[in-house]
């Protein structure tokens, strides 16, 4: 028999006294342990509002590039006070608190601890590259997709037909394609995304305006430059300041092959090269990360002052996002420009307008005859980032005939 | 409104927990009635809109009728005449309550076929407006007709208090999605009730359970679940429609229980005890015995108020198995107003037909006999690698996963082109989207947490747990789940950031 087993009848025994009192001790503890799981249940659930109420606003208004739900304040009439509750909810949404926090945590734990990206529209891809994946970036990084026969002639009819347009009131035209950065950085897009064909839509597009001479391809000088020195930003969709002036420069030298007064092109022997560590850019954003992501942003400062100047919006800086931007140089012997646009022009713009008494920027993809006609410039530029050519279609028959 | 809202669950809720037990004592009767009532009906207008006011006008109804039923059945006239005024009277209560139901839910699909059939016959289609769906109406419909159904069979008195009434169809952790309470289960918490603090704890860790299903699990597996389902049929491979309905098999379940554990448990927190709603599934045998796991309470709910009306068992074998399929042609409809959900009914109800008709009668006798006797595979076949007991669950799942394609594909189309997929009977277009493009290390934890989810593991082992003497397993189970809760939360906060990528695009 075990001494356990000689033991075990005998109420008395120092043994079974000791273990009743430690389990009585450790069923006390055990009793308190509902009170600890309730207070802390109720302590997580509460603090967002508490903190709402001590003022605290959970929005991070910088990191989501959209108007946040701004508080509703219902007026008398029936139809604010029944849309209130729903209006209040939206706002509760934007700023209850730590809501910026844990959106922060989410995209941590997500991308440092699962090395998965927390925002379904940013693909992670390797070696510290970010890319974006909506907007059909995903088909445009795969070529699986090409334009149809009829697409391709819409095409090469609108981009035609503005030149021909143009070249009847003396206007030159530029065409090109912004890359994106799956373009140029391919080989750090994710193993587990698969490449269909080899012809891009920009190929096609290319290819079916090779004869006309009004297109000009930036993907060539970008790659050589990237064997040098990155060109595109690490967590942001677009290029960089070196990657920009690529672009610029063959920009410039396609318009001045038109245009023969506009100045040459800035070299690189015109900027000092300079590097600074910023907080993550729009790729990070979107995964909440913009304080935790560090960008090295590769600038080039200027070594002679710039000398175009924003004149519209009063106060804007060339870099900012709006939809109508101008600049002007005083100096009449320069030409006068018009862009149609979209971000990637965004890196372009202190370049670009150093070159035109006037550059007129656009936001849209649209050819706009009408803005034309009214500023008379010597020159019109179309940007287009190359994934748009899956979800724009010009319409060549809202430009009038030459 | 829903649970995994940031307006519910740090506004509505602590506001509700703070003042409900505000007055400090352990039993709540009117003054904590009115406020749950008053929660419930902020809790459904938020997501329901003005339908609200067709939810109060039914509650109303519902109700009256119930009254008048009660009094029928009790009147002091002769009885044959009582209990055909009581028949008249529910049988008026349940035919409003389904016409309420089929306007709103199934009009457009009527109108649709209707127009088909007449486009076929070069007839002018008929013009119906657009009718929105009511959240909830399902559930809130079968809530009323048991409601008046059990008054009328005498399982439970009339609610005289409009406020418990109210309170029972209304009340929000199971107003949108179940489980489906029986009144006589719950009449008398209603009036009377105490919440421990054993009570509230148990509360929380259903609820918090119930959360970390529905956002860690099932959120997770339900990327790669949409996007395949939403792939064109051309690019849809064998691998991909694989992965597809295995992350949706576990989509709907962990989304599905997971709400119903939410629901128990914030039920708990106010001192009501709601039935399970689900008990393992997905380890279930035969499908027989996946119905007796799977959304039980509206199982029940048709076995006890349309499968044993029509006769139950007590009918001859082929009147008994015709029952049986239209039952769940029913329940498929029930589910949703597509015939994609008719067709998944009817496969179940074909497979629970089959099972009775090819396993052991004997022992299907041995066991009682009801609709929705447990029977067993293993019995229909004799010994040999055939007799592994891995086979019946193997079985189950692969009828239970090709139900779900149909369940979920958008139409009956893709569902057949889904299935094709499954069987390697199409040769895909390639697509950027590679399965291993989906299979991210997150979707990989869920997968497994799912697959571990899905069998009472978790349970046997916290059972095992909790009779160890000590204080560090609780206290790491009440770290656990409060590790849970926050990461919950982590994925909600996610959820409202809606970034664009620029300003102007």
């Amino acid at each position: 028999m075990t001494t356990d087993a000689r033991t075990a009848g005998s109420e008395s025994s120092p043994h079974r006294r000791a273990s009743a009192e430690l389990a009585k001790q450790g069923g006390e503890r055990r009793e308190g342990l509902p009170y600890l799981l309730v207070a802390l249940f109720v302590a997580v659930i509460s603090l967002p509002l508490a903190a709402n109420l001590a003022g605290v606003d959970g929005a991070d208004p910088d990191a989501e590039h959209r108007e946040l739900a701004a508080f509703p304040h219902p007026d008398r009439s029936p139809a604010s006070i029944a849309q209130w509750p729903t209006r209040f909810s939206l706002w509760f949404d934007d700023h209850f608190g730590f809501r910026s926090q844990l959106v922060r945590w989410y995209g941590e734990t997500r991308l440092f601890v699962l090395h998965v990206s927390p925002s379904a529209a940013v693909i992670e891809g390797q070696r510290g590259w970010f890319f974006y994946g909506d907007d059909k970036s995903v088909e445009d990084y795969a070529n699986g997709e090409p334009l149809t026969n009829e697409a391709l002639a819409n095409w090469r009819a609108a981009v035609v037909r503005a030149h021909d347009w143009l070249r009847a009131r003396g206007v030159a035209y530029v065409f090109t394609i912004a890359p994106d950065k799956h373009v140029i950085y391919a080989d750090e897009m994710p193993a587990t995304l698969a490449r269909i064909g080899a012809i891009s839509r920009a190929d096609q597009l290319f290819t079916a305006l090779q004869d006309t001479g009004i297109a000009v391809d930036v993907r060539g000088a970008l790659l050589d430059a990237k064997m040098r020195e990155r060109v595109y930003q690490q967590t942001d969709t677009h290029w960089n300041d070196r990657g920009a002036l690529v672009a610029y420069q063959r920009i410039v030298s396609a318009v001045r092959r038109r245009v023969p007064e506009t100045p040459p092109a800035w070299t690189h022997a015109d900027f000092t090269p300079s590097t600074r560590a910023i907080e993550g850019m729009d790729l990070a954003g979107m995964m909440g990360l913009t304080r935790v992501l560090r960008e090295v942003d590769m600038r080039l400062v200027p070594r002679r002052p710039r000398r175009a100047r924003v004149i519209e919006p009063a106060g804007a800086r060339p870099t900012d996002e709006e939809g109508l931007l101008v600049t002007e140089i005083d100096d009449p012997s320069l030409p006068r420009a018009v862009i149609f646009r979209d971000s990637f022009a965004s890196g372009l713009v202190p370049f670009l307008s150093e070159h035109f008494s006037r550059a007129v920027y656009l936001w849209q993809n649209d050819f706009d005859p009408d803005i034309v006609s009214k500023e008379h410039p010597d020159v019109v530029i179309q940007e287009i980032v190359g994934r748009h050519l899956y979800n724009f279609i010009p319409s060549p028959e809202l430009v009038p005939k030459p | 409104m829903l649970f995994t809202e940031p307006t519910f669950l740090f506004l509505l809720l602590p506001l509700l927990l703070a003042l409900y037990f505000i007055k400090g004592s352990r039993e709540h009767a009117a003054y904590g009635n009115w406020l749950l009532l008053a929660a419930s009906v902020i809790f459904y207008a938020k997501g329901g809109g003005a339908f609200t006011w067709l939810m109060l006008a039914s509650i109303a109804f519902n109700y009256w009728m119930a009254i008048a039923v009660d009094r029928a059945d009790g009147s002091t006239g002769s009885l044959p005449r009582a209990a055909h005024t009581a028949r008249r009277r529910l049988a008026f209560a349940v035919t409003v309550n389904l016409i309420v139901l089929g306007v709103f839910k199934y009009a457009n699909f009527i109108a649709e076929n209707v127009n088909a059939v007449l486009r076929l016959s070069h007839v002018q289609p008929i013009a119906v407006p657009r009718v929105l769906l009511p959240i909830g109406i399902s559930f809130f419909t079968f809530h009323a007709i048991s409601y008046v159904i059990d008054v009328s069979r005498r399982d439970a008195t009339a609610q005289k208090s409009p406020v418990h009434a109210a309170l029972y169809l209304l009340l929000f952790p199971q107003l949108i999605a179940g489980p489906i309470i029986r009144y006589r289960d719950i009449a008398d918490q209603l009036a009377r009730r105490v919440v421990s603090m054993d009570d509230f704890a148990y509360g929380v860790r259903r609820f918090v359970v119930g959360l970390a299903k529905k956002v860690l699990i099932a959120n997770v597996v339900a990327g790669p679940a949409d996007k395949i389902f939403s792939l064109p049929a051309a690019e849809l491979s064998t691998a991909h429609a694989w992965l597809g309905i295995v992350c949706y098999t576990l989509q709907i379940y962990f989304d599905f229980s997971g709400y119903s554990d939410m629901a128990i448990g914030l039920g708990r927190m106010f001192g009501f005890r709601f039935p399970e709603n689900f008990r393992w599934p997905y380890v279930a045998d035969s499908v027989t015995a996946f119905w007796r796991r799977w959304h039980i309470s509206l199982s029940t709910w048709f076995r006890d108020y349309l499968y044993i009306p029509l006769g139950g068992n007590r009918v001859s074998p082929a009147r008994r198995y015709a029952n049986l399929v239209i039952v769940f042609f029913l329940c498929g409809l029930w589910h949703g107003a597509s015939w994609n959900f008719v067709i998944w009914g009817l496969w179940h109800g074909s497979f629970l037909v089959i099972e009775r008709l090819t396993f052991n009668r004997r022992e299907r006798n041995a066991r009682g006999e009801n609709g929705f006797a447990a029977t067993s595979a293993r019995s229909a076949v004799g010994s040999g690698p055939l007799a592994w007991p891995i086979w019946p669950h193997v079985y189950t799942l692969l009828v239970v996963m090709i139900g779900w394609v149909f369940f979920r594909a958008e139409t009956l189309a893709g569902a057949i082109a889904f299935l094709e997929a499954m069987a390697g009977l199409t040769t895909a277009a390639p697509t950027p989207y590679t399965v291993g493009w989906y299979l991210t290390p997150e979707v990989w934890l869920a997968l497994a947490a799912g697959a571990i989810g899905s069998a009472p593991w978790v349970p046997a082992l916290a059972s095992r747990l909790d009779g160890a003497r000590g204080w560090s397993v609780p206290l790491l189970n009440t770290a656990a789940l409060m590790a849970l809760l926050v990461l919950s939360i982590m994925s909600m906060a996610a959820r409202t950031y809606n970034p664009f990528i620029y300003f102007r695009f």
